[in-house]
């Protein structure tokens, strides 16, 4: 019911006012106490107040004003009971409705109700227009929130978004939110805005675990939690009062935080004032939003674990495989020098029977010895640390070099062994030893596998990107393509390999059960170790084959400009940098005069400087538009900063032998010590002093 | 043959040792053996050798830190070094190679190949 103030003194009108008023659905109350009267108005008790000009104590015009302070939102009507020829302007000004003495029943009624009405719209209009505010902002809190969590695949910080979003949305007092990291460490985060008493503390814990066993049937419970496995976490506002068991009576929201049968947390709020329809469903939004990225979160983490475990079997297991391979190097030595001395007779006479078995337990060792080197082979370029010597050259030089050397072995099985190979291929970089290690494991296979009479021919030949059958590769889901390969291929007439086989020939230690191969011995690491290689020179290789019929291996390297081979370098340098936590160095050389120089005097006279530390290579490769650059990097300073030296040496005169303006040099390695931000040459000086022996770099010093 | 030169070979494998110097002996040299890196850098200032075989991986000093040592000492630096190791990756080659060594063997080695290269820098 509304309710009107009367100020007046005169009792006689208040009375007929009270009559008058009995007609309205206003409830009247009459007051002079000035005290009463505004505080009644500022906790906005009543919608109107009428006010008598007559009335002195407290005065008419100072009341009004300070009525108008509480009136803000025009959420009260103040009127104004005049004489009728008042002069009293101001006081007018500062009503809203008047009305003249004496008062008129009906004008009285009539204006009352007017102004009660109006006041009730007002109310309305202001309700609906705050509510719409609050809505507007909770949904443009709900929708940033929903943006956040959707950026986030950690748990931690998703949370501490729901919480947020919930706290800028409703404006709790307090938050109570339990999370499960694991079935022994459980998370309770409690926001509050003031802090929390001990008792209040230990009374949330247990609250938590109520509500959490209150969601599941007592059976289907995930996990029992003790509260000794909690964990509180507090983030308080203004930790100098604080909050007691009396917070447990405000007004509060719930709401589990699953996805299905997966289950997260819980979260509870509590508010002092009440909680509106809107508010809990912007709640239960928000609560239902954090669901589905924590499940992400969650996923992501297993995977993560997953994939450092099996990065670290993997390590594992190369570094077990060349460690071992290292460890039975040496008793092989021994043994194999044994039975040298012995065949060489220098140890006494050896009988033909003892020469014999002898020279088989030699044959064996030798074996063995090509075993471990293909393990260690595997090991070193699966773990990335078997180096390469990429120069640029024509790919015919060592294919013809396996072709001349395998013509005897194939002349003993009467094999025709013929090489057609296309004279104008582009030069391309690649590693000789080892393209001649992979032509040669391919030929001997081939001659393996093909009967005696039968023909091999080796081909080298220039394709495009088009030409290559992608379904034949296999691992290619990383690989990058160029636009021009060269491709080399051993085709025989040998028994061929079954389909299913075909790809499985590249796999570690699979044996296709094929009996010449168990005569013949070998590790069946050939073709992998061959895989590698080829990969390593950014190429592909493959097979193709027809039981009895004959097998065909291919393989092809890009033909790569200069600037592609640099990029290449550049990213594997990096990679390693990063596996050891190291930046790249980019140095910058400039071209020397004469045809001698050396390294320290090109630092000493600057023609060397470091242009920037970047981890952005490429960048730096562009924009200083320069002829000549080195990385440089050096993990175990000691052990290489000579050869560093000397390398750069070395390089520096190849490169202007063969006068190319863009020759890059030589990759090399640089040092987690290196001086943080960039170098002048005079620091690197220094750091190539102290990372040596002091007494060796002076020798070399007055060597130079 | 031989002539009485003289060769140390420092390795920490007695094996190896006992089988080289088996073999060096029966070409007519004069064989020293050291069993750790320390003694072998000591012996090889005591006996001046016309040559060392150096193992790398050894006990107190490895076989780089001698080769680098004695290259720089003027006193020294013309004794030819033949490294062996059971390591074989292109860095130990390189490092080999640039710390003053002159040949570079990996194990396992053959006897014979041992054999020609020291009488090739003996000749």
């Amino acid at each position: 019911m509304p309710k009107i103030l009367l100020v007046s003194d005169n009792e006689k009108q208040n009375t007929l006012i009270t009559t008058a008023l009995s007609k309205t659905p206003a409830a009247v109350i009459t007051s002079v106490d000035e005290d009463a009267i505004l505080n009644y108005a500022e906790k906005g008790l009543i919608s109107m107040i009428i006010v008598d000009e007559a009335v002195k104590d407290p005065d008419a015009i100072i009341l009004c004003k300070k009525l108008q302070a509480f009136n803000i939102r025009e959420n009260m009507a103040i009127i104004s009971l005049i004489a009728q020829d008042t002069d009293n302007i101001e006081l007018l000004k500062l009503t809203n409705a008047y009305i003249t003495k004496p008062v008129n029943e009906k004008v009285l009624a009539a204006c009352i109700n007017t102004n009660l009405k109006l006041k009730k719209a007002i109310d309305t209009l202001s309700t609906n227009n705050s509510e719409l505010a609050k809505s507007l902002y909770q949904l443009d809190v709900l929708y940033n929130t929903s943006t956040q969590l959707a950026g986030s695949l950690d748990k931690q910080k998703l949370i501490n978004i729901m919480i947020d979003g919930l706290e800028k949305s409703l404006s709790f007092s307090l938050s109570s939110t339990l999370v499960f990291n694991d079935e022994h460490s459980i998370d309770l985060i409690i926001n509050s805005l003031y802090g929390i008493s001990p008792r209040l503390e230990h009374s949330l814990k247990l609250r938590a675990i109520l509500s959490y066993r209150a969601l599941f049937d007592k059976k289907r419970i995930p996990y029992d939690i003790n509260i000794k496995d909690i964990k509180v976490i507090k983030h308080i506002k203004h930790p100098l009062e604080e909050y007691d068991l009396n917070i447990l009576k405000f007004d509060n929201l719930f709401a589990p935080i699953n996805v299905g049968e997966k289950f997260f947390g819980l979260i509870e709020v509590f508010r002092e004032a009440d909680f509106t329809q809107e508010d809990t469903t912007c709640f239960q939004t928000l609560a239902r939003q954090v669901s589905l990225p924590l499940e992400n979160a969650s996923l992501y983490e297993e995977i993560k674990k997953t994939n450092t475990k099996l990065e670290k079997l993997e390590r594992l297991k190369s570094e077990f495989i060349s460690i071992v391979s290292h460890e039975l190097r040496t008793p092989l030595t021994a043994i194999k020098n044994s039975l040298e001395i012995c065949l060489s007779g220098k140890a006494g006479d050896v009988s033909q029977i003892m020469d014999k078995f002898l020279n088989m337990a030699k044959r064996n060792v030798t074996r063995l010895s090509g075993i471990i080197n293909d393990l260690l082979d595997l090991s070193k370029v699966e773990a990335g640390k078997m180096d390469f010597k990429f120069e640029k050259a024509n790919i015919n030089t060592p294919v013809e070099f396996i072709k001349n050397t395998f013509e005897n072995v194939a002349k003993e099985k009467n094999i025709t062994l013929t090489l057609e190979k296309d004279d104008n291929l582009a030069q391309t970089y690649y590693d000789n030893q080892r393209i001649e290690q992979v032509m040669s494991n391919l030929v001997s296979n081939a001659i393996k596998f093909t009967n005696d009479n039968g023909n091999i021919l080796i081909k080298t030949e220039k394709i495009s990107v088009n030409d290559i059958d992608r379904t034949k590769l296999t691992d290619i889901e990383n690989a990058v393509f160029y636009d021009n390969y060269i491709k080399i291929s051993v085709k025989d007439s040998g028994i061929g390999i079954a389909p299913d086989d075909q790809k499985k020939v590249f796999d570690q230690f699979q044996q296709i059960e094929n009996p010449l191969n168990r005569k013949n011995g070998g590790t069946g690491l050939g073709l992998p170790i061959a895989k590698q290689l080829i990969e390593a020179h950014k190429g592909f290789i493959w097979v193709d084959s027809e039981l009895n019929r004959g097998t065909t291996f291919s393989f092809v390297i890009p033909v790569l400009s200069e600037k592609e081979k640099f990029l290449i370098d550049l990213d594997k340098e990096t990679v390693k940098a990063k596996a050891c936590n190291q930046s790249l160095l980019l140095v910058l050389i400039k071209e020397t005069q004469d045809n001698t120089p050396s390294f320290i005097e090109d630092i000493k006279e600057g023609k060397i400087s470091i242009i920037r530390k970047t981890a952005n290579t490429k960048e730096a490769y562009f924009s200083e538009n320069c002829n000549n650059f080195l990385a440089v990097m050096i993990p175990e300073a000691d052990k290489f900063a000579q050869s560093f030296i000397e390398r750069k040496i070395e390089s520096t005169v190849m490169s202007q032998d063969n006068g190319q303006t863009h020759k890059i040099y030589d990759i090399l390695y640089s040092s987690a010590t290196y001086p943080e931000g960039g170098c002048e040459s005079k620091e690197l000086f220094e750091f190539v002093e102290n990372s040596l022996n002091k007494d060796v770099l002076e020798d070399n010093l007055a060597e130079v | 043959m031989g002539d009485n030169k003289k060769i140390l070979i420092v390795d920490d494998e007695q094996d190896i040792v006992e089988t080289l110097k088996f073999m060096l002996e029966a070409q007519g040299y004069e064989c020293f053996c050291a069993y750790d890196g320390e003694s072998g850098l000591n012996m090889a200032k005591e006996i001046m050798p016309d040559l060392m075989i150096l193992d790398v991986m050894m006990p107190k000093i490895n076989g780089y830190k001698i080769s680098r040592l004695l290259k720089y000492d003027t006193k020294y630096k013309d004794i030819p070094i033949i490294m062996v190791t059971a390591r074989s990756q292109e860095d130990d080659k390189i490092i080999g190679q640039e710390t003053g060594v002159n040949e570079y063997i990996t194990k396992p080695f053959e006897l014979d190949e041992v054999i020609n290269k020291v009488k090739e820098y003996l000749k």
